[in-house]
């Protein structure tokens, strides 16, 4: 069997057991476990083809294989994350039925996520666009059940989610079909049938990249899924989508001959980080906050391979991993949150800033580093997208950095209230009336060393821009 | 024993005209109906009928696999709505199995009217936010819009018919997708949007590989929303 298609056979066959063990912390660790160990195995797999599907090679390049070790470390993050709080005193925490809840979650999203990883993986190392779409929402069809786990109140995030991104396969579908007659048919499509192509692929994309009007399933999910399972699939679905475009783009360039899809990425782009930057400032709950602000971020993604340039793939993948270390930072710092209060409103987190500082820090951190704040992780690749973009046009400066500054405008408030109390009470009321519990140490590990990266790449970004970029220098990136 | 050659053979007699009626009324009763019972029978129907017309356009073992997988989905989506729609009011659960189903026949009996069995009163979901006239008139709107799209954008190399059909489909089913937030209507919305879809991309696509998957994933998608209709139902009422 070729070396890459073990990368799909080992979380295949992993699942399974996961499964079985899944009431025991042997099955939390053994998926935590198998994830790194598939990371590992990514690195040794050789780049190339590895078999002939369709006409289109099933091959793993570089850019394939950065964006699967993401997946699979940020997962194997996540589980460890799920797995050590655990191993925490239930008996002090106020959120006890809470915490039973999040137990019961993580037993059904350790083996469905290695099961989604799976499948992104043969969607990785997929090169026909019908195939990919497939396979994708395969991983949609499975991740309903992860985004609902056992919650009974509210079915919305979930069925937006299905709902949404199975809209766009038929769309990937037909740009599928129109792609294979260009190719079999030898010569350069039409101006009609190109931008008929490009009709379907941006309408796809928008949907798969959660661009204004479609960002529901991506907010949603944020809102309604524990923090956890919101991180999973705000990390993993929009970057293996960002990688399908890229792929797209590059074994495709004359796609780019159609202007509308260059400049529809731009606007799109920009606009939806606008819309996520000014709705993030708004909200009154951390996770609505939470699913803002990566759209934001997202929109940050999409205007940048919209623009193209010299030094956009570069960035993309270094926005993409700073991006899911933000959300691991922020998905722990509210799983230990929710130990202490069963909501994670702003009126109902009042106080909780002397009762869990770090967990606190470690969310301003995580948003901070998703705005792209300066001393943080996220300002280098926001430097260079301002940058390209006031190269490109400077008047497309204005949203972004008022998105930017919402952002980070939400996080501040969030702050705020973490350290403000009831009306007519002194700042410490608040905090006398929890209880007197301190973060559990494995969470307080796993925050603080997040947090430390995130800090120490925002004082150093060329830590992870060297070593990214031998990933994006092999990829000639039509859009210059 | 028909075969299978014959029934086909039988249903070419059927005008193009009738069976596109047919859906137009499959397609309405999901967008205007509420009752669980009706909404899967008209989506059985709409498998049906769209199998049909594919018999015409396509090699018939395609078109029977179209009919065979809505008759997969139709049961899935019957038992998760049957689970959650068999759940003992208060007045019933102090009486023993056999006076409960002579009250329950006797209910069913004095209460039993067409317009509320097509509007379904659910004791599982709220009041519907849109109403059965306001429903009405956006199918009739639909159709004119159907219709239009039909005329303005025909699809390569198909009939009036056919291409009335696929937008029709489509757009009855986005539209009962955003009137909609129970998973049972929902699902029933999204697999008429994506019929539509399918009725094209089989005649189009001729990779047997990809037509395979996406029937698959159809199945598929049948599962997980049997699983959300039946997690609604065993929860508290939702905000809208």
């Amino acid at each position: 069997m070729p070396a890459a298609l073990w990368l799909i056979a080992l979380p295949l066959g992993l699942a399974p057991l996961v499964f079985i063990l899944r009431r025991k912390l042997a099955g939390a660790f053994l998926a935590a476990f198998g994830a790194v160990f598939v990371t590992w195995l990514i690195m040794q797999v050789p780049t190339g083809a590895a078999l002939n599907v369709l006409g289109r090679a099933v091959q793993l390049d570089q850019l394939a294989r950065m964006i699967l070790m993401l997946l699979f470390a940020a997962t194997s993050v996540l589980f460890l994350t799920l797995a050590l709080s655990a191993f925490t005193d239930q008996s002090q925490y106020l959120g006890v039925a809470h915490k039973r809840s999040i137990g019961q979650e993580a037993r059904i999203f350790y083996p469905a996520a290695l099961v989604i990883l799976a499948l992104f993986v043969a969607a990785g190392l997929s090169r026909h666009l019908g195939i990919t779409a497939i396979f994708i929402e395969l991983a949609a069809i499975i991740a309903v059940f992860v985004i609902q786990t056992e919650r009974l109140e509210s079915t919305r995030a979930a069925l937006r989610f299905l709902v949404l991104i199975t809209l766009a396969t038929p769309v990937f579908l037909l740009a599928a079909w129109r792609i294979d007659l260009y190719q079999l048919s030898g010569g350069l499509p039409s101006a009609r049938d190109l931008e008929q192509t490009a009709l379907f692929i941006s309408i796809g994309f928008a949907i798969w990249l959660a661009v204004v009007p479609f960002q529901g399933w991506l907010t949603s999910t944020a809102t309604e899924a524990s923090a956890p399972m919101a991180a999973f699939v705000l990390i993993s679905f929009p970057t293996v989508a960002v990688a399908t475009l890229i792929h797209l783009l590059v074994d495709l360039p004359w796609l780019v001959d159609s202007v509308f899809l260059v400049n529809a990425m731009v606007i799109a782009g920009i606009f939806t980080a606008f819309i996520g930057g000014v709705m993030a400032s708004v909200q009154r709950g951390l996770s609505e906050l939470l699913g803002f602000a990566a759209l934001f971020n997202l929109g940050c993604i999409v205007a940048l391979i919209g623009i193209g340039g010299q030094a956009a793939m570069v960035t993309v993948v270094v926005t993409l991993s700073v991006r899911a270390l933000a959300l691991l930072l922020i998905a722990a710092s509210m799983l230990t949150l929710h130990l202490l209060v069963s909501s994670d409103g702003f009126v109902q987190i009042r106080g909780t800033a002397f009762r869990m500082p770090v967990a606190i820090v470690g969310l301003l951190i995580g948003g901070l580093t998703l705005a792209g704040v300066p001393l943080t992780a996220g300002f280098a690749p926001y430097w260079q997208l301002l940058r390209t973009v006031a190269e490109f046009d400077s008047r497309w400066l204005i949203p972004l950095v008022l998105g930017s500054l919402g952002v980070a405008t939400g996080y501040v408030r969030g702050l705020r209230a973490a350290m403000s109390s009831e009306p007519g009470g002194g700042d410490r009321a608040a905090a006398r009336s929890l209880p007197k519990v301190a973060e559990p140490l494995p969470l307080l590990i796993i925050i603080i060393l997040l947090g430390l990266l995130s800090l120490l790449l925002g004082f150093n970004p060329s830590l992870l821009i060297d070593s990214l970029q031998t990933v994006s220098a092999g990829i000639t990136f039509p859009i210059r | 024993m028909l075969t299978l050659q014959e029934v086909l053979d039988y249903v070419q007699f059927i005008r193009p005209e009738i069976i596109l009626l047919g859906l137009f009324i499959t397609a309405s009763i999901i967008l205007i109906a509420r009752d669980w019972r009706f909404l899967i029978l008209a989506l059985l129907a709409q498998y049906i009928l769209v199998g049909m017309i594919l018999s015409r356009l396509v090699r018939p073992d395609l078109a029977v696999l179209g009919v065979l997988i809505g008759a997969f989905i139709c049961p899935v989506l019957f038992l998760s709505a049957r689970q959650v729609s068999v759940s003992p009011l208060s007045v019933y659960r102090n009486l023993d199995r056999d006076q409960q189903r002579l009250r329950r026949l006797n209910d069913l009996w004095r209460n039993f009217s067409i317009v509320q069995l097509v509007k379904g009163g659910s004791p599982i979901r709220g009041p519907d936010p849109t109403g059965f006239i306001f429903r009405l008139f956006v199918g009739l709107l639909m159709i004119l819009v159907a219709l239009s799209l039909s005329r303005t954008f025909p699809l390569p190399e198909l009939g009036p018919q056919v291409t009335t059909a696929i937008y029709w489909l489509i757009v009855a089913g986005l539209i009962t997708l955003t009137l909609t937030e129970d998973p049972l209507k929902a699902g029933h919305g999204l697999f008429t949007v994506l019929t539509g879809f399918g009725i094209f991309y089989a005649i189009v696509e001729s990779s047997l590989l990809l037509t395979g998957l996406w029937g698959s994933v159809n199945l598929l998608i049948a599962l997980a929303i049997g699983y959300l209709t039946v997690v609604k139902g065993a929860g508290p009422e939702e905000e809208t």
